[in-house]
């Protein structure tokens, strides 16, 4: 089949849809458009949500090491929980940052896929340095919490605080293995080949 | 920067959506093959015309910037697909109807066998494609795509060679 048949049926097909398509009108009348969400906005609220829970649990770490001020070592734990607390508020901010930079809809397709598959690759690497910190996050967190909830000093059972720490942390690695192993690297993958395609795409 | 549509109002939208109808039926028809996504994607596209259309500025025609917001919904939608079903619906049904009762693609055998070549593509040839079928200029596909227009002119001639033996296998 030659070129010219293809194009002359291409033509004819729109001609016919030109003719025989229509759009419901009353349908996109009676639509709330400005209430739907579209589908970039749901890794931008997962973003705040991270956010505004990093902020509560600093605002509860503080707290609690106010009310155990009189204890250094309490005080010093709570501080470092929340020094790293800030740490992933910090992160969350770069990333509702970065994710708010991309005009999504209306940029050259080219240039919006490649900003949008660095952002990707960023955001993997983010979560991989979260993944990796969160057991010096608890670590600090466990005595807190343990003296809040239950009364027990965890400074005065080092045993027990080793134990309930090597519990946790080998669970949180295990989980940690598993996204990574799973999730992490399939996706972190499947970026990389989105960046490569795009940039054969570039070449002439 | 001027915006041309700092306020839309429906009526404008509408009449927008009934004279760009074609563009969009096709975005949503080469890019989702099943009938549920299409509707989906289309009122996604729909969504995001809605919601960009007073960023419009007039620098391009505006069909052209129309395929770019399609495209881009089109090709973020692909990606996003396991999210599909948290995406609330706005409007139950598509909002396309088609009068003829068989809908035209099939219809065609040419345009069926078309559809099914445009299918063997990646996602960026496949608008490439459709942007040449439509007779965009190259001018207009290099600025929807983001690549130069040489570019488009040797992609072009490579999918044309590539859709020749494709024909001409079956």
């Amino acid at each position: 089949m030659e070129m010219n048949e293809i194009t002359n049926a291409w033509d004819q097909y729109n001609n016919s849809l030109d003719k025989n398509l229509s759009i419901d009108e009353d349908k996109l009348r009676l639509a709330d458009l400005d209430k739907a969400k579209d589908q970039m906005e749901y890794p931008l609220a997962s973003e705040m949500v991270e956010l505004i829970g990093g902020l509560l649990v600093i605002a509860a770490v503080l707290l609690i090491s106010l009310v155990l001020i009189d204890d250094p070592k309490y005080f010093l734990f709570g501080l470092i929980t929340v020094t790293i607390g800030a740490v992933y508020v910090g992160l969350s901010l770069i990333k509702i940052r970065l994710l708010k930079r991309v005009n999504y809809y209306d940029t050259p397709i080219v240039k919006l896929q490649r900003e949008l598959a660095y952002t990707r690759r960023r955001f993997l690497k983010f979560r991989a340095f979260e993944r990796l910190l969160f057991p010096l996050y608890l670590l600090p967190m466990l005595p807190l919490t343990s003296k809040l909830v239950s009364g027990i000093d965890l400074f005065t059972q080092i045993p027990l605080f080793a134990m309930k720490f090597a519990g946790v942390l080998g669970v949180v690695y295990l989980i940690i293995f598993f996204i990574h192993k799973h999730l992490y690297d399939k996706r972190f993958r499947a970026v990389e080949n989105i960046i490569t395609r795009l940039k054969e795409f570039e070449k002439e | 920067m001027n915006k041309i549509y700092s306020k839309v109002d429906k009526e404008k939208f509408i009449s927008i959506i009934r004279e760009n109808q074609r563009l969009i039926y096709k975005v949503c028809y080469t890019y989702c093959k099943n009938g549920e996504d299409r509707k989906d994607l289309e009122q996604e596209i729909l969504v995001q015309l809605w919601k960009s259309l007073p960023r419009f500025d007039g620098r391009v025609k505006l069909s052209t910037w129309l395929y770019k917001v399609a495209l881009n919904t089109a090709f973020l939608f692909h990606r996003n697909e396991s999210k599909h079903n948290e995406h609330k619906a706005i409007i139950d049904e598509s909002v396309f109807q088609i009068a003829d009762s068989n809908p035209i693609p099939e219809k065609e055998e040419v345009i069926a066998k078309l559809y099914r070549f445009i299918e063997t593509l990646n996602e960026l040839d496949k608008a490439l494609m459709m942007l040449y079928l439509d007779k965009n200029k190259h001018k207009d596909i290099a600025d929807i795509l983001g690549i130069t227009q040489t570019n488009v002119a040797t992609k072009i001639g490579r999918i044309k060679g590539r859709m020749k033996e494709y024909f001409e296998k079956l």
